[in-house]
Parts: structure tokens; sequence; C-alpha cells
């Protein structure tokens, strides 16, 4: 058995793998990481199930206590890790020896990170998932955000693995983010469907897991309204009659009460969510 | 019973069906049907009162969209009848609703009591509950700014719903009281006890009761002697 301890409190940061399947049915949402791409990759290269669960940081990841030696790996937004005082690189393998300290800061350009340990964690699994979700009180302290103090522990696994013939791509940000025409799509005038590519957005730092509200607006004279509820899914874009678009995430809701005017694919949603706030992109109708 | 339905095809990511003529009740049966079908190329299904998405995974073909035609028996369209306790409190909503409606508290009572509520659908959060059926003298526009934290168990209405908040959130319907029995059934499968098409009749109950099945930690079926 191993562990590691929050000796001091992340921003925001929980536990999460690849999610839940076929829950929305009950409104309950898929969770899951908000950059996938970058979860698979940290398990990848510790040689884990690709869908093992990560600690998944969001702007700056706090400090940690390791209380057994092990192996880790930090994947997704630089936060400029070190081990004690020694600088660490994302994408790799690193050995951790009993009482090393894991320290970061807030990412220069995106926002997620996630750190994997060889080792089977011992977490709860709530309907085939570790993913954390705290509306339904789902997962590790249910579901609420880690803090100091918080213990994870584990079951070592023996590592086993080469780095030979992995490929990283070390560029998760993205300046144009691909979306398609959503069902609502064509209530809006070309003024408007105009100003979703045309203009640059970011996001705004009053977003969470459950949705990403985007800073700049669309302006026009009267938004359409819908006169009941609608499913949404993870990367629908929602335009309020305030002009506000909100991007549903991995927590959001399973209907909503605004219109649907496009989606982020979902192989496109992990570069989305790696956008810091306040980061400028663009939207690219494909 | 073949079930009424417009189909639009959003690539190789997900399918919407909009209703099309029929009934909630058929509706509802068909987007549960549906959901219990499992087919492979499915990877969610999320049924709303005009709109049924089916998010597809990669498996899906074009051919696949025949499949999405289930027949609905008769005796799929459930009848349950429930009964759900409400404490009706001194929420501060309450002010505002009975300016709205423009009749007493006591009178938006009696005309709660005697409705026939029935779960139009599922949505929203985890075990937050839709009921149509609403009289229309109530039906009021939601607040024009959603409060922070409704508490878990709120009794609320807006627009044409009634609606039961299982978990706390923040929200913009009109809490008129609170409801001590369980919807929620985390983890277990169903994980929300009430469905779409069950027919709710609202039983008032004082605070002395509401207590005494808030502490016993009763679900809703249990309430009603089925389990």
């Amino acid at each position: 058995m191993g562990s590691l301890r929050f000796i001091s409190s992340p921003f925001s940061a929980t536990i999460q793998d690849l999610g839940r399947e076929a829950l929305a049915y009950y409104a309950i949402p898929a969770s899951g990481a908000l950059d996938k791409k970058s979860l698979q990759l940290a398990n990848k290269i510790l040689g884990n199930p690709l869908h093992a669960p990560c600690i998944e940081f969001s702007f700056t990841p706090g400090k940690i206590e390791f209380e057994s030696a092990t192996t880790i790996c930090l994947t997704g937004a630089d936060m400029q890790f070190k081990v004690n005082d020694k600088i660490i690189k994302l994408n790799s393998i690193v050995g951790i020896k009993s009482g090393d300290i894991l320290s970061g800061s807030w990412p220069k350009l995106n926002a997620r990170c996630y750190l994997a340990v060889k080792a089977k964690l011992d977490l709860p699994n709530i309907y085939a998932s570790y993913s954390s979700y705290p509306n339904a009180k789902i997962g590790y302290n249910s579901g609420a955000n880690l803090k100091k103090g918080d213990q994870i522990h584990w079951k070592e696994i023996p590592l086993n693995v080469s780095l030979e013939n992995i490929k990283v791509d070390d560029k998760p940000f993205c300046e144009s983010i691909k979306i398609k025409k959503a069902p609502e799509y064509h209530l809006y005038s070309k003024d408007i469907t105009d100003q979703l590519i045309a203009n640059e957005f970011s996001i705004d730092s009053n977003s969470n897991r459950m949705g990403a509200r985007l800073l700049e607006k669309i302006i026009g004279d009267k938004f359409p309204e819908l006169k009941a509820s609608v499913p949404v899914l993870p990367g629908f874009i929602q335009l309020t009659p305030s002009g506000t678009l909100i991007v549903i995430l991995q927590d959001g809701h399973t209907t909503g009460g605004y219109p649907r005017i496009a989606y982020i694919p979902e192989n496109e949603l992990s570069a989305f969510n790696q956008n810091a706030p306040r980061k400028k992109f663009k939207f690219k109708l494909v | 019973m073949a079930i009424n339905y417009k189909i639009e095809i959003f690539d190789n990511d997900f399918i919407l069906l909009k209703n099309d003529k029929n009934v909630l009740k058929e509706w509802q049966s068909y987007g549960k049907a549906l959901y219990n079908s499992r087919l492979d190329f499915i990877d969610e299904v999320i049924c709303s009162e005009y709109e049924i998405c089916v998010k597809l995974n990669n498996t899906f073909k074009y051919s696949d969209i025949e499949k999405l035609q289930i027949e609905i028996k008769e005796k799929e369209i459930s009848t349950r009848v429930l009964k759900m306790p409400i404490l009706f409190d001194n929420n501060v909503d309450w002010k505002h609703v009975i300016q709205q409606c423009n009749m007493s508290r006591e009178e938006i009572i009696s005309l709660l009591l005697s409705s026939k509520l029935e779960v139009a659908m599922l949505g929203f959060l985890p075990g937050f509950i839709y009921m149509s059926g609403l009289p229309k003298e109530l039906c009021i526009p939601r607040k024009a700014n959603p409060k922070n934290n409704i508490e878990a168990g709120s009794f609320a209405i807006a627009s044409k719903y009634a609606g039961l908040y299982s978990v706390e959130s923040p929200g913009g319907w009109h809490v008129l009281g609170k409801m001590p029995c369980r919807v929620l059934n985390i983890p277990d499968i169903p994980p929300i006890i009430l469905e779409p098409q069950d027919i709710v009749h609202l039983e008032e109950i004082g605070s002395i009761k509401y207590k005494e099945l808030n502490d016993s930690n009763i679900n809703i079926l249990e309430y009603n002697g089925l389990t």
C-alpha cells in the first residue's frame, strides 16, 4: 500500500477518469476528464489502463507529499512542476521517493493537468467510474474538491513500460476550436452566426466543470427563446437571451432551456477545455 | 403502437427525434423503450417532452436509423399513481407567488392538492422531477434572477410545471414547500425511482410528520406501500 497527502489545497482538483455511460437518461451527466486526451496519455506513459483514474488539476496544483515511493506522470497544462526543488518534465516517467513534495504554479497557457500514479488507486467506484460529481455527492469525499489534508491510498503495480513507442503531442492549447451547427442554429440571423465565427472569445473565470461561460457576448436586438427544455450534451453551446454563450461541460445539465446554436464535437472538447480563462480563441465552423 | 417523429441527424455525433403529435405518455414510453433497448450504436438517450436526443458512438452506420423504430406495447404505458407528501412551509417565495397568482395561500394550496400531476420528464440535475398538470392559474414565469442555493427536497413551481429538487442546486423556480421522502437512489439502478408517466397527487403534511418522514430516510415508493 502507498499514499499521498495534500499539504496545501489546489485551486480546483478532483478525481476523474473517462466518466460514466448511459446515465444521462436519469439526468446523471457522464462527468470524466475535461481533457480526456491528456488523461489517457498520462495513463499510457505509465502503462496503466487508459481509463484509470487520475487527479485533474485546474489552474494550480497545491502541494502534495508522497508518503511512499512510487512512479508518476504529469500531462496537460504546464504548471512548472517540481519534486522538492527539482523541475520535472511533463509527459515523462518520474520516480518518487517517500517524503518527496510535488508542487507547481499557475500555468501560462493551458488550464488542466493530470497526475497519474503507477498504482491501483483505492477510491469509490460508482456506476462503473471513479469520477467525482459533486452535485450528486458521487466520488471520493462525496465528489468535493480535493483540499489540504486529503489522503489518497493505492496498491502498487510494478512498472513495466518504455516511453519509446509513445508519441506526445505537446501542444494541447488551440486558438481555433471546431464547431458544428446545432439544432437551433437556423433560428439565428446571419449577423449573429457571423459574430460566432468572426469574433474572438474567451472563457469567463466564473466557469466550472458544469459549464464554461464565455466572456464576450453576442450582440443582437432580440434572441429566440424555446417553449420547453430540450436535451443537451457536453460540448453544446447555448445562447442565452442576454447574448451570453455557455458551453455545457462534462458535469453539465442534461436538459436546458436555452437555444443550442452550435456544438463542439466530442473529440475537440479536450482542446477547448485546455483554454485558460481570458485566453482568446476563435470558433471555426466545420 | 408505432411512434411518429421527425428525425434530424447531426453527422455521426447525435440524432434528434422530434415529437410529431404523439401524446406525452406514448412519447415517454418510447423514450424509455429506446433507452432500454441498449442498441450498440447508442451511448446516451435523453428524453424531454418534445425531443429525444440519441448520442451516437463510432459504430453508427446510416442504416441503423431504422432500428430506432421500436414498437410500444400497450402494457408498457405505465399507470402508477403515487401520493407525494408536502410540507407547505413559509418559504420567502410565497409572497411573490400570492401576488402573481392573485390568490390567497389557502386557495393556492387547495388548488395544488386537487391537481393531478404527471411526471413529464427527468432532467436538469439528478433527481430533478418535472411534473405537468399544474393548474393554469398557477403558471407563473420563473424568477428573473435564479437563486444560488435551493435546498434538496424543495417543491417548486415555474411556467407550466411543478418541480422537485432532489439535490441542492441553483434554481429559478418558486419554492412553496418541502418533500421529505427520498427520490434519488444512488448508487443503485435505477438511480431515480420516480419515472415519467407516474401520476402524482400532493398530500399536505405538518411539520411533525415531515420530521418523522425525513428522519426515517424512507423513499417515495415505500411511502406509497410499493417496493
